[in-house]
């Protein structure tokens, strides 16, 4: 395939990540309340992390240097931290004792990474537009 | 005579140095996509090249300056800017893509205003 647009696929793969981090982050704060997730118990967080993927071999020349990586992200469930206990008899999930499990999302927590997840998008996509002006430039050679 | 006008050292190296530019892209993008990826360390154009470029541009060598190699390496000097151990500073490399970006603007004018000259040669100014 032709490159045209240096860098374009790993905008790509970086955009796709970022964006899978702000949909766990929406159904995390959609869900802080949840007292009874699918499988019993509250809802629990979903955590995503990053880890990156090396490129196919681009460099010209001998190709012994290092190759730009690709971003992936994975969906893991954060099961290691429980959330608060509320003292509510009345609440129909209350255990014996009158306490309600909450699920352990910490709302602030959720926003913070929203910005940087939302920051982050906006940077791969300078860099885009970065990428599709240098091959604009170099389609003009000669003109 | 028209080969004299492409086969300056100047002309080969802007050829050359578009290249770069064009790898140089890549990495940015690909330090870009992995700013928040644990333990990610940051890459960029091998700092062998721009001292190669300078050697083979001192010998006046055009078939030196055609067998540079441009390689990506790990920037090992980058400090780290997160606890995994990540290099990437988002700044930084916002900074280093409109850089790269200017000089890939260059490196094209530079290759354009050679073919200009030649057309101007050919039509004699009309």
């Amino acid at each position: 395939m032709m490159r045209l647009v240096p860098g374009a696929d790993t905008t790509a793969s970086a955009l796709n990540a970022e964006r899978i981090k702000l949909e766990a982050i929406s159904q995390n704060i959609a869900n802080a309340n949840v007292t009874d997730a699918p499988g019993g118990g509250p809802y629990q967080r979903k955590e995503v992390v990053f880890e990156s993927i090396i490129n196919e071999a681009i460099s010209s020349g001998s190709g012994n240097g290092v190759n730009p990586s690709s971003v992936k992200a994975k969906i893991t469930t954060d099961s290691n931290n429980d959330g608060p206990q509320i003292y509510d008899p009345e609440h129909p999930h209350a255990d014996d004792a009158g306490y309600v499990q909450m699920p352990n999302v910490n709302i602030h927590e959720e926003m913070v990474n929203m910005i940087l997840a939302s920051r982050s998008y906006e940077a791969n996509l300078a860099a885009m537009k970065y990428g599709r002006r240098m091959a604009t430039q170099t389609l003009s050679i000669g003109r | 005579m028209i080969e004299a006008l492409f086969e300056s050292n100047n002309y080969q190296a802007s050829k050359k140095l578009m290249d770069m530019t064009v790898l140089r892209q890549e990495a940015i993008a690909g330090n870009l996509a992995n700013a928040n990826t644990p333990g990610y360390k940051r890459v960029d154009i091998d700092s062998d090249f721009a001292a190669s470029l300078k050697d083979a541009l001192n010998g006046k060598s055009n078939e030196q300056i055609d067998n540079l190699t441009v390689n990506l390496a790990v920037d090992s000097l980058a400090p780290k800017t997160d606890a995994s151990g990540n290099t990437v500073d988002i700044e930084k490399e916002m900074v280093l893509l409109s850089e790269n970006q200017i000089q890939h603007q260059l490196e094209s004018r530079m290759i354009s205003g050679k073919m200009s000259r030649l057309r101007l040669a050919i039509k004699g100014g009309q």
